[in-house]
């Protein structure tokens, strides 16, 4: 039986499911002896804890932890520590995994699966930053298995096209089952940071000075609009009004207030939204995340006279260079890349350059050169998930660290995307994403066991069973 | 004796006078060159002088040959570059204390070399010849690396396949046009590593072809554009007039792009190349200029010779390729159905500079073709002048031929093609005359920044023409030079010095 002809029948049996247990799991028995961190009442406040045991745990954030227990109450990490150091309540379910090492989840940046994006396209002039992808997202169980079995447990959707492209969407990937599920259910934050797609040309260029223009008008119209809303009730006493305004100026002005001032004072008039243009107003003043797709090291130079004037814009940069080509090149503008600061996003394969002998790591030599790096799957390839471990691996044997690739895939891509705080690293407060193998991470004969999302087992998918 | 000793007494006398002024004269010297950068460190009050001392950045390359083209080639000279420009040439200048010194004795320095009519080494792969090419040129192209290691500092590209349509691959010989022209192009500099500096004039020029072998209704088409474009200059003229006369409401002459490019051509503001490589073709191309008043500058002029005179009189100058264009160009009867004669001489550059008629150098390949080392691509511009030598040409008119002749053609010649105060710092340091078959780049500056080091970029760094001198060493072949784990030349097994070769 197809996923599709299960569809409508799905569909009223995950209504009724997420109407009874809030969503969290609609379509999965709790597996026998383990997941039993989400409980119907999950919400209430005396949360039943579960205590994982394990060999080691990769914390990323800190040093890794030998023989190590981790206490999940809900979906989120409450403590981690050795095992002989940390307490364990007493009505804590305990699991025993002690064969095991654990990570955190994979964090991917800039993923474009569900129907997100045919292809990463770079080319064209769009100002689209409303544009949120929850009603474009098509997923299929193929593509949710493949997430859950290659340890990706927080997964950015981004949209594609060159200019402001639109809104990233957060998803977390739930068990795959049968059925499709909710995109309501998958998607997390749909307004998580801004796409941002830049190819040279001078079309793109006009266009970009242009929007970056519109966007420094309003941030300077409402700087000045502040500052006389400040001076304003200094002349007429009247701060309990004004207070809540300062405090959300985004808000409409309010009318009242302005009447009785001078004609000259009425010319500073809030200046009107554009939704389409908040978003980028929002990543130059370092308020929302952004992510700058671009071809290649060339790209860069050209976008980098472009954005010269925005110091505070700190874009995570994505190089889509194509590797036949020469790219990803970026070894070519490290002083520059250095001098940024920004995070490079990169697929972990190596640049191969043809014809010639050379053969260079660019993830190591960004690295090295100490500028972040997040790493990501290679899009187009059906395997590009499966074989993420196996790539990343290569780069381990051409010099990179295990640790500082391990943060490359988790970490450091949570960072991009404004989640430090909350996934990526196991530590009290985090997400309760773990990924659990039989061996050390980056062993090549080490396999994914188990993988958790939000203190919930998605794989090995147990429902299929039943 | 008396007088020994007056003589001795002065000489004694003088000789703290001496000692006082012999310092002094280094000091008041630069002073006065370069009142700013002279100036003690103990003015660090003053901000803004210490500011623009530290950020002027100088070099100074010493005691080179150095080919100025547009002046003499001055021996033991010293060349001094400001920030992008060069601030002096000559053989007594100073140089502030701050500057890089560059020894060059036994070096020789020359203008970057100018590509006319190129394809490739602006960077300008797969791109659209609608945008600029400035906002997408790519300053990591490999062919922009090959360009630079032979000495070409600025190109004139068409800016895309489809502006010319006789151009295909990197075969075309040259851009050819249309008989109804085609405005286009761009003339831009190699700046490897950077966007900055890059543009020098874009559009670039008016690409006219030769009508004449399509016939009556092709002569009769391209007439029509020399008249209605000198029409529409008279008509912008007076316009011009009544808006300076003061009336504003004056209507703006309008007409299509070829025809305003003709009318800015005959006022001297575009460059107009016009395909004629046999006489009829410049027999006519030259009729048109006569009577248009137009400042045209023959492309791949071979036959240019049999009527050196006229070319002379009528046109700006000849774009030459001085080996002739290839197989059936210059050898007569390759194909025994064609009788006609190729018109291909070796002197026709000589001719050329004996005439008057400046010429520039165009290479058979427009492009980048890695299939030889001194091929007749862009790699090998300055061999294919040296040939113009041996039919008889000057060296210093076959140097200007790749400098500043194509500068002067492409209207850019107040920035580049030449070593003078003022003019951008786009030169070459080569181990030889620029011309000799053996000299290799060894540095390329293009606005006063390094583009091209033979030390960091060892295309050719390994090879040694010089049999007196050691082998020099091998370096991974590659044009990814500008690499950390590349700058170190790896070091010989033994370590030691290999012996000369014999």
């Amino acid at each position: 039986m197809t996923p599709h002809a299960m569809d409508s029948v799905s569909r009223v049996l995950r209504l009724v499911a997420v109407l009874c247990i809030g969503g969290a799991l609609w379509a999965q028995d709790p597996p026998p002896a383990e997941a039993a961190a989400a409980e119907p009442d999950a919400s209430t406040t005396s949360e039943p804890q579960t205590a994982w045991f394990v060999r080691r745990a990769y914390t990323v954030s800190g040093a890794a932890v030998d023989n190590a227990v981790i206490l999940i109450s809900g979906d989120k990490i409450t403590a981690v520590g050795p095992e002989s150091s940390t307490e364990v309540p007493a009505a804590a379910k305990r699991i025993e995994r002690r064969s095991m090492v654990v990570t955190p989840g994979f964090v991917h940046p800039a993923a474009q699966f569900f129907g997100a994006a045919e292809r990463m396209d770079l080319s064209g002039t769009a100002l689209k930053g409303d544009e949120t992808m929850r009603g474009r997202l098509d997923p299929t169980v193929q593509e949710l298995r493949q997430l859950a079995e290659s340890g990706f447990t927080t997964v950015a959707l981004m949209p594609s096209g060159g200019g402001v492209s639109g809104m990233i969407s957060l998803v977390k990937p739930l068990t795959p089952a049968r059925t499709l599920p909710d995109v309501g259910a998958l998607v997390r934050d749909d307004q998580a940071a801004l796409a941002l797609a830049f190819e040279p040309g001078t079309a793109t260029r006009e266009f970009f000075l242009k929007t970056l223009e519109k966007a420094r008008k309003y941030i300077t119209d409402l700087d000045a609009f502040k500052k006389g809303k400040k001076d304003a009730p200094a002349a007429e006493s009247k701060p309990a009004e004004v207070k809540p305004a300062e405090a959300k100026p985004a808000e409409a002005p309010k009318e009242g207030e302005k009447k009785p001032e001078e004609p000259k004072k009425e010319a500073l008039k809030e200046p009107a939204q554009d939704p389409k243009l908040m978003p980028l107003v929002d990543a130059l003043n370092a308020k929302m995340p952004s992510l700058l797709a671009l071809s290649s090291a060339a790209s860069l130079l050209h976008a980098e006279a472009i954005f010269a004037a925005e110091v505070a814009f700190k874009p995570a940069l994505l190089f889509t260079g194509n590797p036949i080509r020469g790219g990803p090149d970026m070894w070519r503008v490290l002083p520059q890349l250095k001098r940024l600061g920004f995070t490079v996003v990169l697929s972990p394969q190596l640049s191969q350059v043809p014809f010639v002998a050379t053969r260079r790591c660019t993830q190591v030599m960004l690295l090295d050169a100490g500028i972040p790096l997040a790493l990501l799957p290679e899009q187009r390839s059906v395997a590009g998930l499966m074989e993420f471990r196996g790539q990343v691996l290569e780069l381990i044997r051409h010099g990179m660290d295990s640790a500082d690739a391990l943060r490359a895939i988790t970490l450091t891509p949570a960072e991009v995307l404004g989640l430090g705080g909350s996934v990526g690293s196991l530590a009290a407060g985090r997400a309760a994403d773990l990924l659990f193998f039989d061996g050390e991470p980056f062993d090549p004969a080490t396999k994914l066991l188990h993988v958790v999302v939000g203190g919930t087992e998605i794989h090995p998918v147990t429902v299929e069973k039943n | 004796m008396r007088g020994t000793f007056m003589l001795l007494a002065t000489l004694l006398l003088s000789l703290p006078l001496l000692a006082q002024a012999e310092p002094a004269k280094p000091e008041t010297k630069p002073a006065d060159a370069k009142p700013a950068e002279s100036k003690p460190a103990d003015s660090a009050k003053t901000a803004v002088a210490a500011d623009a001392k530290s950020t002027a950045k100088w070099v100074a390359i010493k005691g080179a040959t150095i080919h100025t083209v547009s002046g003499p080639v001055l021996l033991d000279a010293t060349i001094l570059l400001k920030d992008t420009k060069i601030a002096d040439v000559g053989r007594d200048i100073s140089i502030p204390a701050d500057a890089e010194v560059i020894d060059g004795r036994g070096k020789h320095v020359c203008p970057g070399f100018v590509a006319i009519a190129a394809k490739g080494p602006l960077g300008l792969r797969n791109s659209s010849g609608k945008e600029k090419a400035e906002h997408r040129f790519d300053p990591y192209a490999d062919f922009m690396v090959l360009a630079l290691a032979n000495g070409i500092t600025s190109a004139h590209e068409s800016g895309g396949m489809a502006d010319f349509g006789g151009l295909f691959g990197f075969s075309g010989s040259a851009f050819t046009g249309s008989h109804t022209g085609v405005v286009g192009g761009t003339v831009g500099k190699l700046t490897h590593g950077t966007v900055e500096g890059f543009a020098l004039r874009e559009p670039a020029a008016l690409y006219l072809n030769s009508p004449v072998q399509g016939g009556g209704g092709a002569i009769a088409e391209q007439r029509d554009l020399f008249e209605r474009a000198k029409k529409h200059r008279a008509a912008r003229k007076a316009w011009l007039k009544e808006l300076a006369g003061g009336k504003k409401d004056a209507a703006e002459p309008k007409t299509d792009d070829v025809c305003v490019a003709l009318a800015d051509a005959m006022d001297g503001d575009l460059p107009v190349f016009y395909y004629a490589d046999n006489r009829r073709h410049i027999e006519h191309a030259l009729g048109l200029a006569a009577e248009f008043d137009v400042p045209v500058v023959l492309h791949t002029a071979q036959e240019a010779w049999t009527v050196a005179a006229e070319v002379g009189r009528h046109a700006r100058g000849v774009v030459l390729l001085p080996r002739g264009l290839g197989v059936r160009g210059t050898r007569p009867y390759t194909d025994l159905n064609v009788s006609a004669p190729h018109g291909w001489r070796i002197d026709t550059p000589a001719i050329m500079q004996r005439t008057g008629v400046p010429w520039a150098v165009l290479t058979l390949n427009t492009g980048i073709s890695t299939t030889l080392l001194g091929g007749r691509d862009l790699m090998g511009l300055h061999l294919e002048a040296a040939f113009a030598v041996r039919g008889g040409a000057t060296d210093a008119e076959a140097l200007r031929a790749i400098t500043l002749t194509p500068a002067e053609f492409l209207q850019v010649a107040d920035r580049i093609g030449s070593l003078e105060p003022g003019k951008d710092a786009d030169l070459l340091l080569m181990d030889r005359e620029p011309l000799d078959y053996r000299a290799f780049v060894e540095k390329a500056w293009v606005n006063g920044r390094v583009a091209y080091d033979e030390d960091v970029t060892p295309l050719y760094g390994h090879i040694q023409t010089d049999r007196r001198q050691a082998p020099r060493k091998w370096k991974p072949w590659g044009i990814w030079g500008d690499l950390p784990d590349q700058k170190e030349a790896p070091p010989l097994p033994d370590g030691s010095q290999p012996p000369p070769v014999r």
